[in-house]
């Protein structure tokens, strides 16, 4: 596998005559990935539990599951429903704490030679702070991305609906060490532009949009919510038309390096949010209903980077075209009288 | 910039990617009682290694919705397209995966519809299966469609079939019998796979119309009291091995540490993934504190 892996970034070179040679690398910030396909916290494990189904080493980025300073049960099962088109999950952050990843999980992972992108999650600002000290410096780190989005856990949401709140964090990370840094967003605000605004000002490398929807899934006939947690977080294609809006709306105001996730299943969703502005993709909700997906994506992506007509993938990204009489979406059109 | 390098994988997986989504051709497809299916697939690896309590996650091809694949226990495995397992000292490989799977929701319904000749997509085998506690009398206690866990145990523990390769060392137990209950008399499928393996059983339904009329805590009460048999009683170094809905299982566990029999239950969390890397499976453990853990 490592054949495939060279300078800047991964050249697929297939030994097929029809599928081209095509740029992997991309940027965002500070971050160089060797391709764009990433997989998401939450669903990708620490990588381990994949490493029989997916060659792990090719992934753009491995985002394990958020850590915490210290240890957390998470929350009661049931902790997962489906949905239509959807999963809805209260999983709260379950995990063994910072010093149990860096000690167990990290190491394995580092050796993998994907680059890293540690998530991390604090009560406050302090926790964000002394998670990103303690992990500076670490070896086998490429990037942090900071949890500031997940519902399933109180204060979680603050600072991802807070600009300021948002750009505080971003900038005490900033300071208390020298990796990249990405921001997850929730998605469940009433402006993402303004909470990007925040983590670009504080210092970001890079936006991730977006975390899950929030959601609740009821049974009428016991009069209770299915999940242990009453809410949830809703994931998977239902979130895909929300989560590409994000990256739209993102893209159209900010220059900020933007890492697109929600929904994707197949190659045509990550060329989507590619086209519409996203820099990277990772990939969640599909690894659990096909373990090979992150594998089965990258195999796709040269050809589909081929077939827009682009040498690389860099070249593709922020491609969407709202000059003609398609561009009917909200403040970007200047023609009223086109909206349906 | 910063540049991240791709120093050769050492200790990772390294392109031995080995575990598979694996698609496998249909071969038996039949309703074997209400609102009950069984499925034989072509799964060599799958039916080569899987253990008894082990199980797969399926799902239909080329199709997301439903978006996630279900766990399904792996009931049986076979040598051949109509055959049945190795035997305990045969070197053969089973090529053959059995499901028994009750009609339940948007998954069970749509894979009651598919036809022998198409094929299901799946990854296993997943799981722990049953610790290899060898015992003197082996209780398997199913309640609804929890038998699908339970039947390779019992063969197993008879010594009368092979699961997981050759050489994989098997507990034995002298006696197995098979206690299962359901809400009514035609739930019950294939009970004759039990009784032809030389497995007791004592079937229990809620309105009585076949077997003792209750649960199979109301079996395990004749069980104790001598009324399940004469021999049944008394004996030392009896194991519980369970599965069904929670609830069921809960009165089960409950009932062996009243008895002081050791019992292990095959827990049926909704899951995602399977595989663990969504953490949904969990199940409250109670810790010493008297919390969960
Ligand atoms: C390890 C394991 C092994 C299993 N083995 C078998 C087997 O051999 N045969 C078999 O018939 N079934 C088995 N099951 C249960 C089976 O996976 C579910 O019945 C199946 O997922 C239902 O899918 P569906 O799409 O038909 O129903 P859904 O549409 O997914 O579900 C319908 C309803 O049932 C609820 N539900 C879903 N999963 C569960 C669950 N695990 N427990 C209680 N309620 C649930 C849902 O919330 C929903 O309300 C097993 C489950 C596990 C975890
Ligand atoms: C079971 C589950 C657990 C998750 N856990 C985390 C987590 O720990 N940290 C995090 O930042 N996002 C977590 N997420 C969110 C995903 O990383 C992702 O943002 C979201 O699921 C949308 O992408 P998808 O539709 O492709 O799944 C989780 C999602 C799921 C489904
Ligand atoms: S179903 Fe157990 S971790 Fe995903």
């Amino acid at each position: 596998m490592s054949s495939t892996v060279s300078t800047p970034g991964q050249i697929r070179h297939s030994g097929h005559p029809d599928v081209p040679e095509i740029d992997l690398a991309v940027d965002l910030g500070r971050l160089r990935l060797p391709n764009p396909v990433m997989v998401a916290s939450g669903t990708f494990g620490y990588g381990k539990e994949m490493a029989g189904f997916v060659p792990v080493e090719r992934i753009g980025g491995v985002v394990p599951k958020t850590i915490t300073p210290l240890p957390r049960k998470g929350n009661r099962p049931w902790r997962t429903v489906e949905t239509s088109a959807g999963l809805l999950n209260s999983i709260g952050l379950d995990n063994d704490g910072v010093e149990a990843f860096v000690e167990k999980q990290l190491p394995w992972l580092a050796a993998c030679g994907a680059p890293v992108v540690v998530s991390i999650a604090g009560a406050n600002q302090d926790e964000f702070i002394a998670l990103a000290s303690r992990l500076d410096g670490v070896p086998g780190i490429a990037a942090l991305e900071l949890n500031i989005s997940c519902p399933n856990v109180s204060h979680g949401v603050d600072f991802g609906t807070d600009p300021e709140a948002c750009r505080s964090v971003v900038a005490g990370v900033r300071n208390a060490t020298s990796l990249p840094i990405l921001a997850k967003l929730t998605p469940n605000v009433t402006d993402i532009v303004s909470v990007a605004r925040g983590a670009a000002d504080g210092g970001a490398d890079g936006v991730t949009l977006v975390n899950t929807c929030l959601g609740i899934v009821v049974d009428w006939r016991r009069r209770r919510p299915l999940l242990g947690n009453g809410l949830g977080g809703l994931s998977g294609p239902a979130i895909k038309p929300i989560a590409l809006r994000c990256v739209h709306q993102v893209r159209q105001k900010l220059d900020i390096p933007i890492v697109g996730v929600g929904g994707i299943m197949t190659i045509d969703d990550i060329m989507e949010f590619l086209v519409t502005g996203a820099s990277a993709v990772q990939i969640g909700t599909a690894n659990f209903a096909d373990p090979t997906a992150a594998a089965r994506l990258l195999d796709a992506l040269p050809v589909a980077v081929a077939e827009a007509g682009a040498a690389s993938v860099r070249d593709v990204v922020g491609t969407l075209r709202l000059d003609g009489p398609q561009a009917t979406c909200g403040e970007e059109n200047k023609r009223g009288d086109e909206t349906p | 910039m910063i540049d991240v390098t791709h120093a050769p994988p050492a200790s990772c997986s390294a392109g031995t990617a080995t575990a598979e989504v694996a698609s496998g051709t249909i071969v038996r497809h039949e309703r074997i009682a209400e609102g009950t299916w069984r499925l034989r697939v072509l799964a060599p690896n799958l039916a080569a290694t899987t253990r008894p309590g082990q199980f797969a996650m399926v799902r239909l091809p080329g199709r997301f919705d439903p978006l996630l694949a279900r766990p399904l226990a792996v009931y049986e495995t076979a040598l051949q397209a109509d055959g049945g397992p190795p035997g305990p000292g045969e070197a053969a490989a089973a090529r053959y995966a059995d499901f028994i799977y009750a009609v339940h929701g948007k998954f069970t319904q749509a894979l009651s519809r598919v036809a022998v000749g198409e094929s299901v997509e799946f990854w296993g085998p997943l799981g722990n299966g049953f610790a290899p506690h060898p015992a003197g009398h082996l209780l398997l206690v199913a309640g609804g469609i929890g038998q699908t866990a339970l039947l390779a145990l019992g063969k197993e523990r008879l010594g009368i079939a092979r699961y997981g390769g050759p050489g994989v060392a098997a507990a034995r137990a002298d006696r197995v019998t098979l206690l299962w209950g359901c809400r009514t008399g035609s739930l019950f499928g294939d009970v004759e796979d039990f009784r032809d393996a030389g497995i007791d059983v004592h079937l229990a339904t809620l309105d009585g119309s076949v077997g003792r009329k209750g649960t199979v805590v109301d079996l395990l009460d004749a069980f104790a009291d001598g009324s399940a048999g004469p021999e049944a009683s008394g004996e030392r170094s009896v194991r519980i091995a369970c599965c069904g809905p929670e609830g069921m299982m809960a009165a089960v566990s409950t009932w062996a540490a009243r008895h002081g029999v050791p019992c292990e239950v095959s827990l049926e969390t909704p899951m995602a993934c399977g595989v663990g890397i969504c953490f949904s499976c969990v199940a409250p453990v109670r810790d010493a504190s008297g919390g969960w853990d």
